[in-house]
């Protein structure tokens, strides 16, 4: 009776199914306003990425082997699809989590700079959606337009979704994960060790 | 009123998501939301289903006859935001219908079926149990924090920072790996990790009403994708 | 199943509570065992011992030899540990995997790979026996606490395991809820199973056990038969650290404390009614609170005793009638401004990276030593570079009274103190409500221990439902 397997065990899957539950709510709560606000749609990777910091490095930090991002960005596309969250945002969950996994493990778990990488990879997730619609906008405006003239739907298309946007997204994203990322480090120095809930 | 099995509504789910990939928003959309408003009201959830329908047709009725007459950044702004919004309805509306009728053992047992790895069922089902602990800590947190004279509010974040991201993280990762650590031993002492196949208490198989639903779906999804072939410009 | 201890020591990982030195124990089958002593003392730790937990999941390393039947328990597994022994743990909120009651009850038989149809024979059996009829296809987390644990025990119960296990399954539970807990008791020893129980609260095993194993420091201390447990009187359990083994129940408690007419009013509801959502939880409620006194709030679960708290707190906005804080009106900010609660689980109210930030932390001034003075009060001058989180439960909770009186805070709420503690940690948090008291401060408590409350020797108010 030993469960310090190579594996992951039961309790490092309990673990993960908590802490998927907490990485999620804090996706939710950092980008929901901007996902509901239209001038703000394109900003929800960016509030997703806010919160999520601390929970992200505990979490490493408690179950520190290669499967268990990979599960959680397993577990967050299957949920996101049963939910009927767009296919790009779960398949960019899963795609940069496994990532983000194998960023983190190159330092077993242990690296502050790695583990701070593999949570930028991770919070790229979200923007999948935004990359699909990006390279999709044309059916959706043609449908809108169709009554309106060519000029018209060139300025359209230049004004949505531009490519400035998409920059804003994706270096804003990056900025804010950093910051929470290192918000995270900085818990688990002076709090979460101390605490005993890491080691 | 009909009963479907869970792999069924995993199904659909997955031929709403490909229609939503692969068929552009267009007419066929509401011909799906349709078909999700039947499935719906057809698995005993009437009232819930009307209403998503409802506030489905409002905002197509808005999209086409009001947002023409809007100019400038507000007509920009709601075109896209409307675009996602439509992409994601047909999904999110199923999302509801399929959630709202399923129990969570339901859906473990007919994931075992399906021989998904335990790796995944776990967590999954831990999940659904720990969203209603991560409320009930919430509102506890809420308190304690308000006891202490801290909000969430802007102005209390920017007086004392650190405090409000102390007080927010510190009792929620406590608790979370107290709750983490107490339903481990809890599972464990009651033989999860037995490699034996799990059971179930529910009896789940495929019936004449799954394969029927399915039908039913598919063909309407290659209506959709043959029409779109045929380069009919109304849809 | 007989089962056998020799010669068991063991250190947990990280802590050196808990540890165990050369215990020796037997137990025969259909025995029914209670396991007592002060928190800390490695009761728990021997029942983590006997279901495989330790050192399976809890780690470290362990000496001597487990026997079950003969066998040495390093031969079993841990899922066919389960359906030997079978066991229930102290919290009912984190103990179960499912959200409703069927699916809970007929896990350890799904682990188990037991086909359909008979488990639902079983699940049908077990509650039949149990009668938990009425407890069928809930939603667990609209249970009470009582409720709970007893989903827990079926839990276990449609395992059929030879032992069961149990720790400190009371903690949570009121009066009414226990008295479930010894009924279904009462019927497993009537199976003849063996059950081990490690347990602060001892009123409601004294009728059930067959012998008394007293740990101190993890050592056997003493052991003796049920009979003679049961003639002990409540002086001398005391002086052994353990609760009475009597009920005192609310009628013993019914006296009327001296009569304290001069003491001013701080805090009066008049006809005060709350609702959550479209209940009513709360109707028309009368009640004055005196400062410079310890006032007990007892009811059974469900009359809004949390909720009265939490309207006290300000936390809550009533709906109807008037709260008064010194003669006048208060609105719930106000309330804020002056009240405090220590919560039953108080890890949501500590939140600093020490004991001695966590009294400085959100003061006007960072008093230091005016911190000290407080902690040094509350037994807590040795700790004040501790992470808040390793200290224990009681331990805890005198830091958060060490927080409110940083705060200047004058009324003080108290949610369940006692859940969890022993009888010396009991007795200290009733002599810090005293000393609260005497200073001046208005003290009220819900609680359902009856012990506690006879300790506390103050006023006591029966909610009871509308």
């Amino acid at each position: 009776m030993n469960n310090h397997k190579k594996g992951l065990s039961a309790k490092d899957l309990i673990v993960t199914g908590i802490f998927a539950v907490l990485l999620l709510m804090a996706a939710m709560i950092g980008g929901g306003p901007f996902a509901a606000v239209p001038t703000l749609t394109f900003y929800f990777p960016i509030g997703a990425a806010l919160l999520a910091g601390p929970i992200f490095m505990l979490f490493i930090a408690k179950v520190p082997k290669f499967g268990a991002l990979a599960i959680v960005g397993a577990v967050m596309c299957i949920l996101g699809t049963l939910t009927g969250m767009h296919w790009g945002m779960n398949f960019g969950f899963l795609i940069c989590s496994i990532i983000a996994s194998v960023v983190a493990g190159m330092g077993k778990f242990k690296k502050p700079v790695l583990n701070l990488a593999a949570y930028l990879v991770y919070c790229i997730g979200p923007m999948g959606t935004y990359f699909v619609f990006f390279f999709n906008r044309e059916s959706w405006i043609s449908f809108m337009l169709k009554k309106g003239t060519e000029q018209e739907y060139i300025d359209k298309m230049n004004e949505t979704a531009s490519a400035g946007i998409m920059l804003i997204m994706v270096v804003g994203t990056l900025i804010v994960a950093t910051l929470s990322g290192l918000l995270g480090l900085r818990l688990m120095r002076k709090q979460f060790v101390k605490a005993g809930i890491a080691s | 009123m009909i009963k479907t099995d869970p792999r069924t509504k995993v199904l659909l789910m997955f031929i709403t998501v490909l229609f939503s990939i692969f068929v552009p928003t267009g007419t066929m959309t509401c011909l799906w939301i349709g078909l999700v408003t039947l499935f719906g009201i057809l698995m005993g959830r009437v009232k819930k289903t009307i209403r998503a329908a409802s506030v489905f047709a409002a905002l197509w009725v808005f999209a086409l006859y009001v947002l023409p007459m809007l100019h400038g950044t507000v007509h920009t702004s709601l075109l896209v935001w409307l675009g996602l919004v439509f992409k994601c309805y047909p999904c999110c509306m199923l999302a509801g219908v399929i959630i709202g009728t399923t129990q969570i053992s339901e859906f473990m047992a007919a994931m075992a079926k399906w021989n998904v790895p335990r790796s995944i069922v776990m967590p999954l089902a831990i999940m659904f149990r720990y969203f209603p602990t991560l409320k009930e800590d919430w509102g506890h947190i809420r308190d304690a924090m308000a006891l202490r004279g801290i909000s969430l509010s802007p102005l209390c974040f920017v007086r004392n920072p650190g405090v409000v991201i102390d007080a927010l993280y510190l009792p929620i990762l406590v608790t979370a790996s107290k709750t983490a650590d107490e339903l481990s031993a809890s599972a464990i002492a009651r033989g999860i990790e037995n490699p034996n196949r799990r059971t179930s208490r529910l009896d789940i198989r495929i019936r004449f009403i799954d394969v029927l639903v399915l039908i039913i779906f598919c063909a309407t999804m290659a209506a959709g994708m043959a029409a779109r072939m045929g380069g009919y410009a109304w849809i | 199943m007989d089962l056998e201890i020799r010669n068991v020591s063991y250190v947990y990982p990280e802590s050196e509570n808990g540890a165990l030195k050369n215990i020796d124990l037997k137990v025969k089958h259909g025995e029914f065992i209670l396991l007592a002593g002060l928190s800390g003392c490695g009761k728990t730790t021997v029942t983590r011992i006997l279901n495989g937990l330790i050192p399976g999941f809890y780690g470290g390393k362990i000496e001597g030899e487990v026997l079950l039947s003969g066998h040495d328990i390093n031969e079993y597994k841990s899922y066919e540990l389960a359906s030997l022994i079978g066991s229930v743990f102290q919290n009912p909120r984190t103990q179960f995997f499912n959200v409703d009651t069927d699916s809970e009850i007929t896990f350890g038989l799904e682990n188990a790979g037991v086909p359909c149809g008979e488990i639902n024979a079983v699940l049908e059996r077990t509650t039949d026996e149990l009668d938990l009829c009425n407890l069928r296809g809930r939603d667990i987390f609209k249970l009470s606490g009582g409720e709970k644990q007893k989903i827990a025990f079926a839990s276990v119960y449609a395992s059929d395991p030879e032992v069961y296990l149990m720790d400190e399954p009371s903690a949570n539970l009121d009066t009414a809820g226990i008295d479930e807990l010894r009924k279904v008791l009462e019927k497993i020893k009537e199976k003849g199973k063996t059950v081990i129980v490690a347990e602060h609260r001892l009123y409601y095993l004294a009728e059930l056990v067959d012998r008394v194993v007293y740990f101190k420091d993890g050592k056997i201390e003493k052991e003796m038969d049920g009979g003679t447990f049961r003639s002990m009187d409540t002086d001398s359990l005391n002086g052994m650290g353990l609760r009475t083994n009597r009920y005192i129940g609310n009628a013993a408690l019914d006296h009327h404390f001296e009569d304290a007419g001069k003491d001013e009013v701080s805090i009066c509801l008049k006809d005060l009614s709350v609702d959550l959502g479209a209940r009513r939880v709360l109707r028309s409620l009368n009640l004055e609170f005196k400062k410079g006194r310890i006032c007990c709030v007892t009811g059974k679960n469900g009359v809004g005793k949390s909720t009265l708290l939490r309207t006290l707190c300000g936390l809550v906005k009533k709906s109807e009638g008037r709260i008064l804080l010194d003669g006048k009106d208060a609105s719930p900010r106000e309330l804020k401004k002056r009240v405090f609660m220590v919560m039953q689980d108080v890890n949501y109210q500590l939140f600093a990276d020490s004991v001695l930030n966590e009294c400085v932390l959100g003061t006007k001034k960072r008093n230091i030593e005016h911190a000290e003075k407080v902690l040094e009060e509350m037994g807590l001058a040795g700790f004040k570079d501790r992470h808040p989180n390793t200290l224990s439960g009681g331990q805890k909770q005198r830091l958060a009274i060490a927080v409110s009186l940083m705060m200047d805070k004058d009324i003080l709420l108290f949610d369940e103190p006692t859940s969890g503690l022993d009888h010396g940690n009991m007795l200290i948090c009733a002599g810090v409500l005293k000393k609260l008291a005497a200073k001046g401060k208005t003290v009220i408590v819900v609680t359902h221990d009856e012990e506690f409350i006879e300790c506390c020797r103050g006023d006591i108010v029966n909610l009871k439902s509308n």
